[in-house]
């Protein structure tokens, strides 16, 4: 400890304890560093130990678990789970509604915790299907189509109907995800999935605009109010869509009344 | 013996129909729809105050629909329908219904020219009218031009109907103007402004001793509409109409009992609004239910009372239906079929009340 005299205007006006510099020293790289070095390198880092978890996790979202009714052994699982997908890469986002759901419907922590680690996997196996297919990673920088492709898994559409929609949209990427609403209601439908799937093919080769995909069920089930068997109208449908630009051209064509 | 030389002179125009449609679609590119129904049907009817009746029976149907696209980007459509129905509960009856049209389009860069026409029939009646024949034509020109949201279209129709048994033979001539706007195909608007003239030849107009006068019956039938229909979702689907129409007729008739002339007794103004919904969430299910009202508010025809007397206030009808479909099919080809259709009519006349119920239910079979 070392004691100093101050001293203002030539007068001695009293003594005060210097800390030991040694003590307060940190070695570092190329030397030791000085105490405003060290106190700015403190204060950094309890400031980042205080902001990082609102970084990761958002005010509101953190305060979601932590002010739900789970036990602190789910709200902890639930949040590593996040954290580590956040971390592989997932956007944060897309599953953080999923928490939402589950608090909101007062599910169990087990139950949240299992559906969370279900869309992270999905979301992963979405995330290499996109990838391994030749333009697929421009759906993937769409957080929509990313989320949409995981949709499709967890609606029992196998990999091979997700990589023949994504390659069949290569000339209109912006449409996939109105192709796949198409195609989940058309299977929906119970219409083929082998004849769906052609349909989808056919209508983003087409000039039908993606607001108009819609029209397809309608024309499929007008068909079928007029006794026309929807695997007909389907080959009816792929046969004329080359031609048209709007479903009421198409009805105009393919049905045998105009309803 | 009479029933069955009706009943053979129907089966001959039956085969002739369908022989001469498949013959003339055998060439097409998509092949024509032929569906045959068989259904049980019960009719409950009750007019006035009087007690409800009941007659039922069976219907046979058969159907054959036909589009084919032409060459220049139109389409040549052919449409059959018969029915026939015998009743033998309650009743003893043969009623039948036949329908064939034809329909060309042409289309001209941006727009398209339709020209149709076809003919309704019935040899022995059906619903309680007589036997009559009612060939039609139609012609219209429609703006197509996907670009646009407006799209305006103008059609000319006529029909002239022969009844051999009854009066009420006319000639009808039409003019529509029209405008449809699709704001989306969830939503598709349509206005329709129509204008129209029915002569009649045989409709007898009396004078003010109850004797027939020479002249002849002119109706005047103006009309305005509004639609819109369109997408509840994938698996649905809706349309409602509102129209207003005027009749202006110089139509009279003569209640014989208080030798009293009506004159002016058909020219009336009517609201009508009808509603079709329909539901298929898989194409083994098809649900569809069109209920309508209507009211008819008559300027001079006198509503009668329980005697038959002039009440001294107009006539008034308030009418209230629907109609119901709902089938289903494991394989696209045989269908279970449910249909009906009702209506109730309140007026204040006693001879205008009345509500009747067709009950149908059967089997298709779809080609």
């Amino acid at each position: 400890m070392i004691f100093k005299s101050i001293n203002y205007k030539g007068k001695n006006i009293g003594i005060t304890k210097i800390i030991n510099i040694n003590i307060m020293k940190t070695k570092t790289v190329g030397g030791y560093m000085s105490v405003p070095q060290f106190l700015l390198l403190f204060l950094s880092v309890v400031l980042i130990s205080i902001i990082s978890p609102v970084l990761i996790f958002p005010q509101f979202n953190a305060s979601i678990i932590q002010n739900s009714n789970l036990s602190e052994y789910y709200k902890k699982a639930i949040e590593n789970e996040l954290k580590n997908a956040i971390n592989d890469g997932i956007p944060e986002n897309l599953l953080e509604s999923r928490i939402r759901e589950g608090i909101a419907k007062g599910a169990g922590g087990e139950k949240i915790l299992q559906v969370l680690v279900n869309e992270i996997q999905l979301m992963k196996k979405a995330r290499l299907i996109l990838l391994s297919i030749q333009g697929g990673k421009r759906l993937l920088k769409d957080e929509a189509s990313w989320a949409r492709t995981a949709n499709l898994l967890s609606a029992g559409i196998s990999e091979e109907e997700i990589k023949t929609i994504v390659k069949a949209c290569q000339k209109r990427w912006s449409d996939y995800r109105s192709a796949t609403y198409l195609y989940a209601s058309l299977i929906r439908w119970k219409l083929s999935r082998e004849k769906s799937l052609k349909i989808i093919e056919a209508v983003l080769e087409s000039s039908l605009k993606s607001d108009d995909f819609i029209g397809i069920i309608e024309i499929l089930i007008e068909g079928r109010r007029l006794r026309i068997h929807p695997e007909n109208m389907a080959e009816r449908i792929i046969e004329i869509l080359p031609y048209i630009d709007n479903t009421e051209k198409l009805k105009e064509k393919i049905l045998y009344i105009n309803q | 013996m009479d029933t069955l030389k009706i009943i053979f002179k129907v089966l001959i125009l039956t085969g002739l129909f369908f022989t001469f449609n498949v013959v003339f679609s055998i060439a097409a590119d998509f092949p024509p729809t032929i569906v045959f129904g068989l259904y049980g049907t019960d009719t409950t009817y009750a007019q006035m105050r009087s007690k409800s009746e009941t007659f039922g029976g069976i219907e046979v149907s058969g159907l054959l629909g036909w589009r084919t696209p032409t060459f220049n980007g139109g389409y040549f459509s052919l449409n059959s329908i018969l029915s026939v129905f015998y009743y033998f509960f309650g009743i003893e009856e043969l009623d039948d219904f036949e329908s064939t049209s034809i329909e060309i389009a042409i289309p001209l860069q941006y727009n398209k020219i339709k020209i149709g026409g076809g003919l309704d029939s019935s040899f022995t009646g059906i619903g309680g009218y007589s036997r009559y024949f009612r060939p039609y034509w139609e012609a219209g020109y429609y703006s197509i031009d996907g670009r646009k949201k407006v799209q305006p279209f103008f059609v000319y129709r006529g029909y002239c109907l022969k009844q051999p048994n009854f009066y009420e033979d006319s000639i009808f001539h039409e003019g529509e103007l029209g405008i449809n706007y699709s704001s989306s195909i969830l939503r598709r608007y349509k206005i329709l402004l129509k204008g129209g003239i029915e002569r009649f030849t045989e409709y007898p107009l009396y004078d003010s001793s109850g004797d027939i006068t020479g002249n002849k019956r002119n109706d005047y039938i103006a009309s305005i509409a509004f639609e819109v229909n369109g997408l509840w979702g994938y698996f649905s689907d809706y349309r409602i109409n509102v129209s207003i129409s005027l009749v202006s007729s110089n139509a009279n008739r003569y209640i014989s009992i208080v030798n009293y002339l009506d004159e002016d007794s058909e020219s009336n103004l009517t609201l009508l609004v009808e509603s079709e919904i329909g539901w298929s969430p898989d194409r083994r299910i098809n649900l569809q239910v069109s209920p309508y009202i209507g009211y008819e508010f008559y300027f001079n025809r006198d509503a009668l009372d329980d005697l038959g007397n002039p009440s001294g206030k107009s006539l008034k009808i308030f009418t209230l239906g629907s109609s119901f479909r709902a089938d289903y099919t494991l394989n696209n080809n045989f269908y279970f079929v449910i249909k009906s259709t009702g209506a109730s009519k309140w007026a204040n006349d006693p001879q205008e009340n009345g509500w009747s119920i067709i009950l149908s239910g059967g089997i298709e079979y779809a080609f």
